[in-house]
């Protein structure tokens, strides 16, 4: 699972409706595709993908994680939207970096959310629908 | 033959294990997956070289989303059953699989942030929402929850193609309605309406107007009225490069493939709209079905290009393979910016 993923997810729990995202994202084994074989950088898609992400919520998942050491600047300026390193930079980080096994946990109700084998359990039980 | 699956047993069930093992074995299932994405995206009429972000409602083992992937989309898959999901995540990137998996069920809807998707695509799936995979469960309800959060999370003016196998017109109805009911407009789009075997129903969606993507559309459906007197020819050969963006893993299946397709071209498509209200949108509405016409008058001189770059391309990846142990690279910084 990728984090541009982590950062288009809320929490669709029965009543959780409120302060359901960004869940808290555990990472317990990740890793990085080789350029060969992940989803090939496109300007125009990063593009796309920025005026869609929650650059707070983003922010604040990288700092729960700081064995990545990546320090996100603050907020992105439309000169930075356009700079071709930085985008590149995000792809990088949005793309090519894939959680294989952790959890996300919702901030409201604590509902988990399993990540085995890169693929997310969102599955709700019939009496959480 | 006379039962459809879905009265057989619950989907997460019946896609279990051995029919999972179907999707990586039996190559013209593989082939009618990959030909109705193609015609599924065509529909959602994104301009060449432009690359989306696109949720795949029943991705299963990830055909579909392998075609996604090959025209550069970015794309969210979810389907119910977990078999399916791992053949999908068994492939990965590798396999064309480029997309994100996610293991939940449609008729619960989903809680993805509003305008996370450009546009929706599901192939063969839909119908499963018809039944009631338990019996606590209703269709009705389930329809509803189905497309009011996927018009939550789609952009305003996306459009969603949804390839199905309706059990009659009731069922057509009863999911059209429910669309309708989430405010989508739109209109069902019924391929080879006289051949018992090709026939191919797709419910075609619009998530609200908006003026740029209808725009953007029309540039996709008549390229000419782009240019004005251009040259069609070379805007024709253009979008053929495009489509070759698509050289497939099934290789020995590409020819025939592509036959396919031509075939397609060459038969034409009927419209079948349903109920007034869709009716009247959808009449007003450029649908993308000229554009297959236009690509049946250049499908001649098209083909040989399109041959050369399959090949290339074949052998370009057949130097690059890969275990699928190798295929994460070490661990390192992303990229040099942050
Ligand atoms: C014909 S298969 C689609 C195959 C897929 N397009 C592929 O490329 O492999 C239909 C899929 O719909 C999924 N499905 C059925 N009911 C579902 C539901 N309620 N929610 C999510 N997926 C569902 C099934 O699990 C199955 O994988
Ligand atoms: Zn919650």
């Amino acid at each position: 699972m990728k984090l541009i993923t982590h950062n288009i997810l809320m929490c669709n729990k029965k009543g959780c409706t409120k302060n359901n995202f960004p869940l808290r994202l555990v990472v317990k084994q990740y890793a990085d595709y080789e350029a060969d074989n992940a989803q090939e950088y496109s300007a125009n898609l990063m593009t796309r993908l920025l005026e869609k992400l929650d650059w707070n919520a983003l922010k604040i998942t990288v700092a729960t994680l700081p064995d990545w050491g990546i320090a996100l600047p603050d907020a992105v300026t439309p000169e930075l939207a356009k700079d071709e390193a930085f985008l590149q930079s995000l792809h990088m980080l949005l793309v090519r970096r894939q959680i294989i096994d952790g959890e996300m946990v919702c901030p409201n109700c604590e509902r988990s959310y399993e990540i085995k084998n890169g693929i997310a359990n969102m599955l709700l039980q019939e009496d959480e629908v | 033959m006379n039962h459809r699956p879905e009265q057989v047993a619950p989907a997460d069930v019946f896609y279990g294990v051995d029919e999972a093992k179907k999707y990586t074995q039996n190559t013209r299932m593989i082939q009618i997956q990959r030909t109705i994405t193609k015609r599924a995206l065509q529909m959602l009429a994104i301009p060449k070289g432009q690359h989306r972000m696109i949720l795949d409602i029943g991705c299963g083992s990830g055909i579909s989303g392998s075609v996604l992937s090959q025209k550069g989309h970015m794309w969210v898959g979810m389907d119910i059953s977990h078999a399916m999901l791992d053949v999908a995540a068994e492939r990965g990137p590798e396999g064309g699989v480029e997309g994100d998996l996610i293991h939940s069920d449609m008729g619960h809807g989903f809680g993805y942030r509003a305008g996370t998707f450009d546009g929706a695509v599901s192939i063969s799936a839909l119908q499963w929402l018809c039944s009631a995979e338990k019996k606590a469960q209703n269709p009705y309800k389930r329809l509803n929850k189905f497309f009011s959060s996927l018009y939550a999370c789609l952009i305003k003016g996306a459009r969603c193609s949804f390839q199905f196998y309706p059990s009659g017109p009731e069922q057509v109805e009863m999911i059209t309605s429910s669309a309708m009911k989430a405010g989508f407009t739109g209109g069902l789009i019924v391929d080879y309406p006289n051949s018992k075997k090709a026939k191919k129903y797709y419910l075609f969606l619009m998530a609200g107007y908006s003026e740029e993507i209808m725009q953007e559309a029309k540039t996709v459906i008549m390229p000419e009225a782009k240019t004005g007197s251009g040259d069609s020819e070379d805007e024709s050969s253009e979008d053929d490069s495009d489509d070759e963006m698509d050289s497939d893993e099934e290789k020995e299946e590409d020819s025939e493939e592509s036959e396919q397709e031509e075939r397609i071209d060459v038969k034409g498509k009927q419209r079948k709209d349903f109920k007034k209200a869709f009716q009247k949108k959808v009449a007003s509405l450029a649908l993308p079905t000229k554009g297959i016409q236009k690509r049946e008058k250049f499908g001649g001189k098209v083909k040989d290009r399109k041959w050369i770059l399959r090949k290339k391309d074949r052998q370009r990846r057949q130097g690059k393979l890969v275990r699928p142990d190798t295929k994460y690279s070490g661990r390192k910084r992303p990229g040099s910016f942050f």
